[in-house]
């Protein structure tokens, strides 16, 4: 147990510390209830990309000093960083517009595409030492299929993240991410294992808040770091390490699950359903990529 | 918004170019081949076929621990009488590490040990090398690659042996690397008492050098 204890406090309690402190702030700076409606949605906004983002980098860090960066896994925390910046803009830009103002549409404007820019980016710089060993059309093609799998993962998370911007959208993330995690350590790479327990760890001290302090502690901003380190997790896991990519592409798709909610939305007969279809979905696909994950984790050796 | 449009244009350019050159396939890297000196020491190549890479690690701080790694590749300049002009050059694949568990093999070779997809070959090259405190011990120093970080460190070699055979000249060769895990940022090896890896491991590379000139 001694082994674990500072694991354990490095990467879930430390990033629950300041996830927990960002998001208080955030409400204290909003002015609580006081406030103007748009006044506070702007600064939970914010506070909720901030607790996210803040907290992995300070888990990762404290897991594993990233610095001077010379692996794929030291890039997270620098890519964590950026998106956080993007982040808070689309945050701000989410706080204007309503829920469901169009806004996350792909191709609807600069947004759209700063996502494609950070997504390729992130995937070409996460896997430039593995893509120069490759072949330039082969190398392309995988980066073109990465990216296209983060942008339709992000753009499904902003949407929902619009539609319920409450705590249970971010306890939907939290069991995909805790499901993605436990994938990724079956498939023998424990420390990305860690870092996935690190965002899981952030997603859940938001949940927990929001719901107990009823502010809005998930934001379309927030998504933006999400997809950023998760992808990288699964990416790494995936091309770095044993997770099969079937197991690495369910979880960067997962998100996409919440969509069945929007669709079902539509049949005024059944809300109750389509929310928990919505909620359900993402997780029965992180689970279908830990069952895979199970099924083709390596075999056992039978003397030990 | 025509502005916007170049921006954007320039960036995907950019993008584009970047991802390029990052894909432009490069050919895998060989064996830093050792300089020939004044003196002209002899020259060496591994027999691979006749040698052997094991590792040595400290579990749970209760044992240790054994294991292999299959594939290698080596070269010597060497002379007794010219030692500055002596140098070793070595490079084990890091995949092939075996630890008689595929499922730990798998978890060595993964970034939490070895990161062999990204950094698939741990490299040594000299830079001196300088007579032991025994005949025939050496202290070599040079630069370790291992993990995309160089460090440099002095390992001890013995010379075990040489002679004429039915196979040419060969000489044979020890050489003890520890290396200090923490040095190489290995996620899983800590300073504290309680890392399930201990923070030094051996390498042994124990086996014969053909005479190629």
């Amino acid at each position: 147990m001694d082994t674990l204890l500072p694991f354990i406090a490095k990467g879930v309690f430390a990033p629950i510390a300041v996830a927990a402190l960002v998001l208080l702030v955030g409400e204290r700076l909003s002015g609580g209830a006081s406030g103007s409606s748009r006044q506070r949605g702007r600064v939970e906004a914010r506070a909720a990309v901030l607790a996210l983002g803040l907290a992995y980098v300070t888990g990762h860090m404290l897991l594993r000093w990233p610095f001077p960066v010379v692996e794929s896994t030291d890039r997270i925390p620098v890519l964590v960083t950026v998106a956080l910046v993007l982040g808070l803009f689309e945050g701000d830009r989410g706080s204007h517009r309503g829920p469901g103002s169009g806004s996350d549409r792909p191709g609807s404007g600069f947004g759209s595409f700063l996502r494609v820019v950070l997504a390729g980016g992130t995937s070409w710089w996460f896997l430039s030492s593995l893509v120069k060993h490759r072949e330039t059309g082969a190398a392309v093609g995988m980066l073109a299929v990465i990216t296209a799998i983060m942008l339709v993962g992000w753009i499904a998370a902003s949407r929902q993240a619009q539609r319920t911007p409450g705590p249970r959208f971010a306890a939907t993330l939290m069991g995909v991410t805790s499901l993605g995690a436990g994938a990724v350590t079956l498939s023998t790479s424990a420390f990305h294992g860690q870092l996935a327990g690190v965002i899981a760890a952030a997603l859940g001290t938001a949940a927990v808040i929001g719901w107990v302090r009823g502010t809005r502690t998930f934001s379309s901003g927030t998504v933006a770091p999400y997809i950023i380190a998760t992808s990288c997790l699964w990416m790494g896991g995936a091309l770095l390490s044993a997770l099969p990519v079937a197991s690495a592409v369910l979880l960067g798709l997962a998100p996409c699950g919440s969509w069945l909610e929007g669709g079902l939305d539509r049949r005024r007969d059944e809300p109750r359903r389509s929310a928990w279809w919505g909620v359900l979905a993402p997780l029965l696909m992180a689970l279908a990529a830990c069952v895979v994950a199970w099924v083709q984790r390596p075999p056992p050796n039978p003397y030990y | 918004m025509s502005t916007r449009l170049a921006l954007g244009a320039a960036a995907l350019g950019l993008a584009a170019a970047l991802i390029a050159t990052a894909a432009a396939p490069i050919p895998a890297a060989p064996v830093p081949a050792p300089p020939a000196g004044p003196l002209d020491p002899a020259a060496y190549v591994l027999d691979s076929t006749h040698a052997s890479v094991v590792y040595k690690a400290r579990h749970l701080g209760i044992s240790n621990f054994y294991g292999t790694f299959d594939a290698f590749e080596g070269e010597l300049l060497f002379s007794d009488d010219d030692l500055a002009n002596s140098v070793i050059a070595l490079s084990v694949k890091a995949d092939s590490v075996d630890s008689n568990s595929a499922q730990r093999d798998g978890h060595l070779k993964s970034p939490d040990f070895l990161n062999a997809t990204e950094f698939p070959e741990i490299t040594f090259v000299s830079t001196k090398f300088a007579q032991g405190r025994g005949d025939d011990t050496y202290a070599i120093t040079g630069t370790l690659d291992f993990r995309g970080i160089q460090k440099e460190i002095t390992v001890q070699a013995v010379k075990t042996g040489e002679g004429q055979t039915g196979r040419g000249t060969k000489i044979g060769v020890e050489v003890i690397f520890t290396i200090d895990m923490t040095d190489f940022r290995v996620p899983f090896v800590s300073e504290s008492e309680s890392s399930p890896i201990g923070r030094e491991v051996q390498l042994i590379l124990a086996g014969e050098f053909n005479k190629t000139g």
